[in-house]
């Protein structure tokens, strides 16, 4: 009896061993912008949001191009792992990615020079082939997606490791959901259902099953998730400031960890007409403001 | 999606789990969860049964994954760009109107837009691509069309006046909901077609879908934003542009739109439909009337950097031709 | 391969409860109505076997055996006859509009007030009377009036100018016997009896009227021209809340674009303007009513005095050119400048 009692209070671990088993460092996205602006670690949900144009797609792109580069020593190319994009918006551009694959390896060629250190000669087709595209156009679509992840992601985390996981943009079908909401007087489906709204996806529906599929990817395989948000309300006045509308359903509000806002520069024109400067800050942050260019091969921290 | 029970579930499973499953539709276990359906059907072949479902998913529910290696070689080789006709147009959109986009040509009332939808139509017609025109204020004019026609350049691909008009389909529409039934038809109709259970059979590209172009979009949708019922315009709006893309995507086909401007009294025009509107084309053109038929068109936004920033055209009788920019003038965005 | 498209239930038009019971089955697309019968359809959801017939139609949609319903090629509009015009009796204004106003669109006339907007409209009205054998139309038309501007005895005096010009015709050497007869069946009752007129006192009222004008059509089916004078009228001092301005104002629109496509007649609308100033400080005249209406109408005129002459200008059309032309108003009604050349009638009328 006693030595049971013994054996109950003496300690499992110690601190320093439990600090080892849960600790995480910030991953290393290689994207200066975003690690200056969160502290990214694994399993967390950073979300995007922005209107039209504020670079929330070009973020992403970043992103991928960082992960999908083979890792050379030395070198801030790339980690050589998988990542999977799930594009929601149909705005991905593979020559958009693969302009940003290039602009990263001009932009790593003198430092590799001065280090000694060769650049491997056929990288874009090995990048390429670690990046995996799912098109949704439908809540359908997005939901068969997560469940299917399930599967692949071991067999990437087996191959060369996925730890990235890109949505963009989480809120596309905001509108068709919402108006699936079920009417008051809405009579009960045919038999009493399990998720109590008969199988209809509904906004709240979609996203709450969403948000625990998500949930369970990024904890089980320590993903990190970079979602882009839509602002759909957005009205003239939010150009100049940094306002952050709630409008998405409460299962997705719990799930995101840090939020980062963006927008796009007015006035940073070139010669040839486009912009190519970006604002953003950490909305637990709001007084540290980074700029992103992206006419420069990199993101860098202004 | 019906019945879960429908599906084709091999003949391993209990009768419990098989009768549970017959109650289900698709929807409703995505909407479970994984971890419900294992706990549902509790059992010897519950954890068969869920591969099995994963497998259906995976196999013919679910969209497909494509890595980046096999989305160059579907660049390479299936997308094309079309090109509209006007050389600086083209240039601006780098090369013209690319397979799979939504391009979006917004402006004021006569700067143009109409015009070049009509010859970027034409262009593509003469080389016997069909084209899909669906028409919200009756502003097709075929005799407009056979006169832009006769000012394409000879090539031994220009089918006859007769020919190419034929491939050019006139949809009149008045009514949002009438416009999403009729795309749905034009791309069942495509579908048909290309599985060899058309009409006629085709040789090459002659024949085949390449362009959909709907004039107005803002005329669509005019009427039904911001009405009493909430959203239901969003809606409206939000499934026109997803239904198009998705249109785009599986036909490989440019989706070619106008738009209309607002606000232009006060701080400059800016394209119509708003917020919502502006995430769904890939590529958005503004186009601006200057003296005379002179007009000009810049990229407002696009999925890659552009090339070249203005482009200059003028309307003529031939449709819009590429001119120089006259002296004087500054860009001021 | 990406799936194609198909239109989610949620926006069929069809009763919420009725949709969210579809959905509920698991009818969430028109793929899922595919190969299914009116009875087993309401046999699975439960709905009476009309509703599961008229769920089937509304999802079959617009794609009947293979073809699209409507479609039309260019080619088969191209080798369409062309059809009529009206005339205005002034040949310059003719001219720059293509040979008159045209049937299956809309065409706006705006200007200042007192630039002849009115008249142009009742001598329209009066013109599409010109029968056949003229190579006129020989229909009716419904007149419109929000502002109080329709002067009877203005109409009966450009309806006798214009039958004193067509009895000449007939009686010239050129003139047919169906001309001849035609004018003689013609007289000053018949042609005001043959433009239906509609006050319009309040903006409901013109809402209404937009909205009935389409069976007061199909029960009269010789309406060949509606002048709608003016639209501007009433939206003017209606200017609480610009959004739902602008949003009816589209409604409208579409509604008259509708009229005019599908039963082939010519919708005539007058527009006030007003004064845009641009960035180098020199104004000059646009159209009323903002950039909601602008893409409404097909062809948009703009009437202006110049120098003391007044002047039609095409300020906006798909395929015609800008052009400027001088036109009058004398007591037979709108004239050119110089004596009108006589219409010929068609041969192959």
């Amino acid at each position: 009896m006693l030595s049971d009692l013994a054996n109950f209070l003496t300690p499992d671990e110690t601190f320093g061993d439990l600090l080892a088993r849960c600790h995480s460092e910030p991953l290393a996205l290689g994207v200066r912008f975003l690690e200056e602006l969160v502290p990214v670690r694994a399993s967390q949900l950073i979300e995007i949001s922005g209107a039209s144009g504020s670079g929330k797609t070009e973020l992403l792109t970043q992103a991928a191009a960082a992960a999908i580069l083979p890792k050379v020593s030395g070198l801030d190319l790339g980690r050589g792992e998988h990542a999977i994009y799930l594009d929601l918006d149909g705005k991905f551009d593979l020559i958009r990615l693969m302009q940003v694959l290039q602009g990263r390896l001009r932009a790593a060629e003198p430092e590799a020079n001065q280090q000694g250190v060769e650049l491997p000669d056929d990288v874009l087709r090995p990048s390429l082939q670690r990046f995996h595209l799912i098109q949704c156009h439908s809540s359908f679509d997005y939901l068969a997606a997560l469940w299917t992840l399930r599967n692949l992601i071991p067999i990437l985390q087996e191959a060369e490791g996925c730890q990235l996981l890109l949505l963009d943009n989480v809120a596309a079908f905001y509108w068709l959901d919402r108006i699936c909401q079920p009417t008051p007087s809405a009579p009960p489906g045919p038999r009493a259902d399990l998720s109590g709204q008969g199988g209809v996806l509904t906004l709240q529906s979609v996203h709450a099953a969403a948000g625990q599929m998500l949930k369970d990817l990024m904890r089980t395989h320590r993903l990190v998730c970079l979602a882009t948000r839509h602002n759909i309300l957005t009205s003239q006045g939010d150009a100049d400031g940094w306002h952050y509308h709630d409008f998405m359903p409460q299962p997705w509000q719990a799930l995101v960890r840090h939020k980062v806002l963006l927008k796009s520069v007015p006035g940073s024109w070139t010669s040839q007409g486009r912009s190519t400067l970006f604002q953003g800050i950490n909305q637990a942050r709001p007084d540290r403001v980074l700029t992103l260019d992206i006419g420069a091969a990199t993101a860098s921290a202004g | 999606m019906p019945r879960a029970g429908q599906l084709n579930w091999g003949s391993d499973l209990d009768p419990a789990g098989a009768a549970l499953l017959e109650g289900l539709t698709v929807e409703e276990i995505l909407l479970k969860g994984q971890l419900d359906l294992s706990y549902a059907l509790s059992g010897p072949s519950s954890e068969q049964a869920s591969r099995r479902f994963e497998q259906i998913l995976q196999h013919q529910l679910a969209p497909a994954v494509k890595n980046g290696a096999q989305l160059m070689v579907q660049l390479q080789q299936e997308v094309n760009i079309l090109p509209t006709g006007c050389s600086s147009l083209d240039e601006l959109l780098r090369g013209g109107l690319r397979e799979g986009h939504i391009i979006e040509l917004t402006g004021e009332p006569a700067s143009g837009k109409s015009q070049a939808c009509l010859l970027a139509a034409v262009t593509t017609a003469a080389r016997g691509e069909r084209v899909a025109w669906l028409d919200t204020s009756t502003f097709f004019d075929a005799h407009h069309a056979a006169a832009f026609y006769h000012a394409l350049p000879a090539s031994p691909h220009k089918l006859p006046l007769e020919a190419c008009l034929d491939c050019i389909h006139v949809h009149p529409v008045h009514d949002v909901l009438d416009a999403l039934s009729i795309l749905e038809a034009i791309v069942l109709q495509e579908q048909e077609i290309r599985a060899g259970r058309g009409p006629q059979p085709r040789q090459g590209r002659v024949g085949r879908l390449s362009l959909i172009t709907v004039d107005s979009i803002s005329a669509l949708l005019g009427p039904v934003l911001g009405s009493g019922q909430y959203g239901y315009g969003q809606a409206l709006l939000s499934s026109l542009g997803h239904l198009l893309k998705q249109a785009a995507a599986s036909l490989s086909v440019a989706c070619l739109t106008t738009n209309g401007v607002v606000g232009s009294s006060r701080g400059g025009p800016r394209p119509a439909l708003g917020e919502t509107w502006k995430v769904q084309p890939q590529i958005r053109v503004q186009m601006h009337r200057e003296e005379g038929s002179v007009r000009w068109a810049t990229l407002l936004a696009s999925t890659i950097s552009a090339s070249k920033g203005i482009a200059w055209f003028q309307l003529t009788s031939s449709g819009p031709q590429t001119c120089n920019a006259p002296s004087g003038f500054t860009f001021q965005p | 391969m990406t799936a194609i498209p198909r239109r989610s239930v949620a926006l069929l038009p069809l009763p919420n409860a009725l949709q969210h019971l579809l959905m509920a089955c698991g009818y969430r697309t028109t793929a899922d109505f595919d190969g299914i019968s009116s009875p087993a359809l309401a046999h699975t959801s439960g709905i009476p076997l009309e509703d599961a017939s008229a769920v089937l139609q509304m999802a079959q949609g617009h794609l009947h055996n293979g073809s699209v319903q409507g479609e039309r090629s260019a080619r088969a509009l191209l080798e369409e006859r062309p059809m009529r015009r009206i005339i205005t009796f002034c040949s310059d204004v003719d001219q720059i509009l293509g040979g008159g106003v045209a049937l299956g669109q809309l065409t706006e006339l705006c200007g200042v007030p007192g630039v002849g907007k009115t008249q142009l409209g009742m001598q329209l009205a009066v013109d599409v009377q010109i029968p056949y054998a003229f190579g006129g139309l020989g229909g009716t038309a419904v007149y419109i009036d929000t502002e109080g501007s329709f002067a009877v005895e203005r109409v009966e005096q450009v309806a006798e100018a214009c039958m004193r010009h067509l009895q000449k015709l007939a009686a010239s050497p050129n003139g047919t016997s169906q001309q001849a007869d035609a004018v003689s069946c013609m007289d000053k009752e018949g042609m005001l009896a043959n433009i239906h007129l509609f006050r319009v006192t309040e903006l409901a009222q013109q809402m209404t009227l937009s909205n009935e004008l389409d069976l007061f059509i199909s029960q009269h089916p010789l309406v060949k021209l509606v002048v709608f004078d003016s639209v501007t009228f009433h939206f003017r001092q209606d200017s609480r809340d610009l959004a739902q301005r602008a949003r009816v104002l589209a409604g409208l629109a579409q509604c008259l674009t509708r009229l005019a496509a599908q039963r082939r007649l010519a919708v005539v609308i007058m527009n006030q303007v007003t004064t845009k100033v641009s960035d180098n400080d020199s104004s000059h005249l646009i159209p009323a009513l903002g950039d909601s209406w602008a893409h409404a109408s097909a062809t948009q005129v703009l009437l202006s005095f110049q120098d003391g002459t007044r002047q039609a200008r095409i300020y906006k059309s798909p395929s015609l050119p800008e052009r400027t032309a001088e036109y009058l108003i004398t007591a037979d009604g709108v004239r050119g400048r110089r004596t009108p050349k006589r219409p010929r009638p068609d041969p192959a009328a």
